[in-house]
Formats: structure tokens, sequence, C-alpha cells
């Protein structure tokens, strides 16, 4: 494929294939897509559809848990802010935490978690945008400050 | 840092590269156990807090690993008991199983230790999550490895 892209990339001008080399989003690209064309084609080998569904269920559970886990923690951070009613607030032995950028990053995070559960089962193009995005802001909140 | 980095990326990293991998696809028909898990996990963790003293076995069955290897272990259960269960299904299962033992293990922080049966019941929640990956790992190989190698999936049915 990426034998192809170059191909086509430099077809005005041959000579520019000597020194023309796709960047490094451009070779990413082109083997997600070769991975994906691989895992879900029509046509494919029954070891590969089985990979691609493999790799869907896991996409599909394991989106379903970070979502519920995402709700959970929400649940419990309006616990405990007291915003649960017919739940009062625990007795801490300090104030709880101010909601402050980290926290709106947090909450941000969890709802897209659940953006993208809806996007895997709607089939929805997004998803790898979604997933790509919640990972980002997991990994800078976890490398800023990592969890205890 | 490794310690909080590799947990994110085997249980957050996993399944989010699995979803920018998955054919774009509708999933039919609807999956309804996606509604169950999130009924199940507030239940439990409402069961958690409704005592006045923190009981240390349900706070580590209502933390995000607890929950999260309770689910693989019965969904383990399920794949493995099931006849109609696919390979996929069984991978799946101990992908994410696999995925989530780094994560448990990170939970056997010292902070905790002071809530009775709280390690316990992590440390058990390893053994058995990583039975589940076992168990539902080799049955997936071994389904896998009896389909015919090479031969395109629509000569297939």
């Amino acid at each position: 494929m990426v034998d192809t892209y170059l191909t086509a990339a430099t077809a005005d001008d041959p000579e520019y294939a000597e020194f023309g080399t796709p960047a490094l989003a451009d070779r990413i690209d082109v083997w997600r897509l070769a991975l994906r064309l691989r895992l879900g084609a029509p046509g494919g080998t029954v070891r590969a559809m089985m990979a691609g569904r493999t790799v869907h269920l896991v996409a599909l559970a394991g989106s379903a848990a970070l979502a519920t886990m995402g709700l959970v923690a929400e649940i419990g951070r309006a616990w405990v802010h007291g915003l649960l009613t017919g739940l009062p607030a625990p007795p801490l032995a300090g104030t709880p935490a101010p909601f402050g950028l980290r926290g709106l990053c947090v909450d941000t995070l969890h709802l897209l978690a659940v953006a993208l559960l809806v996007c895997l089962i709607r089939g929805a193009g997004a998803a790898r945008s979604l997933a790509g995005g919640i990972f980002a802001g997991w990994l800078v909140l976890t490398v800023t400050q990592p969890i205890e | 840092m490794l310690g909080a980095v590799l947990p994110l990326l085997t249980w957050v990293g996993v399944p989010l590269l699995a979803a920018a991998l998955a054919p774009s696809a509708p999933v039919t028909p609807w999956p309804r156990w996606v509604l169950f898990l999130p009924v199940v996990a507030v239940a439990v963790w409402a069961a958690s807090v409704q005592p006045t003293e923190p009981i240390g076995w349900l706070t580590a069955v209502a933390s995000p690993g607890g929950l999260s290897a309770g689910g693989v272990v019965v969904a383990g259960v399920v794949v493995l008991a099931r006849r109609s269960a696919t390979p996929a299904a069984r991978l799946a299962v101990a992908s994410l199983g696999l995925a989530l033992l780094p994560s448990l293990a990170s939970q056997l922080s010292p902070a905790l230790d002071h809530l009775p049966g709280y390690r316990a019941i992590i440390i058990t929640g390893l053994i058995l999550t990583a039975l589940a990956v076992l168990a539902t790992g080799v049955a997936g190989a071994r389904a896998v490895h009896a389909l015919p190698a090479g031969v395109p999936s629509d000569h297939i049915d």
C-alpha cells in the first residue's frame, strides 16, 4: 500500500520519488487502513473475519466498561459534593477537592466515553477520532498528575 | 510513573485502540447487555456507600478494578458455558481480561491496606481474572485453530 501511495503521489514527478518519503502520519494512516481492511473486508479469510469480530467486540465491551466506570465516578463525585437527593454526603475528614479544570477534563472524558459507545453501536465514523481524543486526554491527565 | 501509565495503556488503551481499528458498521441486534453493565455497577456502588463505616471487601468490590474484574469473570463464565458463544467472544473476553490485569495489580497500594479485606478481594480478583483469561483464551484459540486457514469467509456457511 505504501508503494501504491508513493506511485500515485509522485506520478507527475518520478524523480521526486527518489527524495520524497511519506510523513509518519501518512505511514500510520496507511498502516491503520491496511489493518482495518484486513480485519473487516468482505472476502477476507475466515480467520481474518474472526479477528475483525474480536476487535469489534473488544471495542464495544471495553468502551461499555469505560462508560460505566465514568458513570459510577460521576455519581460518586456528585455524592461527595452532596448533590444526590436522598443520600447525604459522606463525612469526610476534609472538604472535597474543589471542582477545577482537572475535574472538568475528567467529566468531559467520561462523557466522551459514553459518546464513543453510542458511536460504536451505531457504526458512526466519529468513533476513531473520539477514541484518539479520549486516549490523549487520559494520557495527559495521568502524566501531569499520576493517580495514587 | 510506569505504575500509573501502564494500567492506562492497557485497560484504557486496548479498548480505544480497538475502537479506532474496528469496522464502522452498526451493531445488530442492539446489544442489550450494554445497559446491564451500568445498572449492576451503580447498584453495587450504592450498596457499598450505605454503611456508616466503610467495609473493606465491599469497597474493593465497588472499586473500578473490582467491578471490572467481576465483569470479566462473569463474562468469561457466560462465554464458556454457552455453546453458541463465538470464538471471537471468547477471545474478546481474554483480551480485555489481560488488559485489566496491570490495572488490578496497581490497586494493591498500601494506602488502602487499613480497610480489612480490601487486599484479599483485589488478590482474589487478580487470580480469578487470570483464570478467566487463561480459560477463554485457550478455548478461543482452539476454536480459531480449528477454522480452515486461507479460506475466504464467503465460502463458509
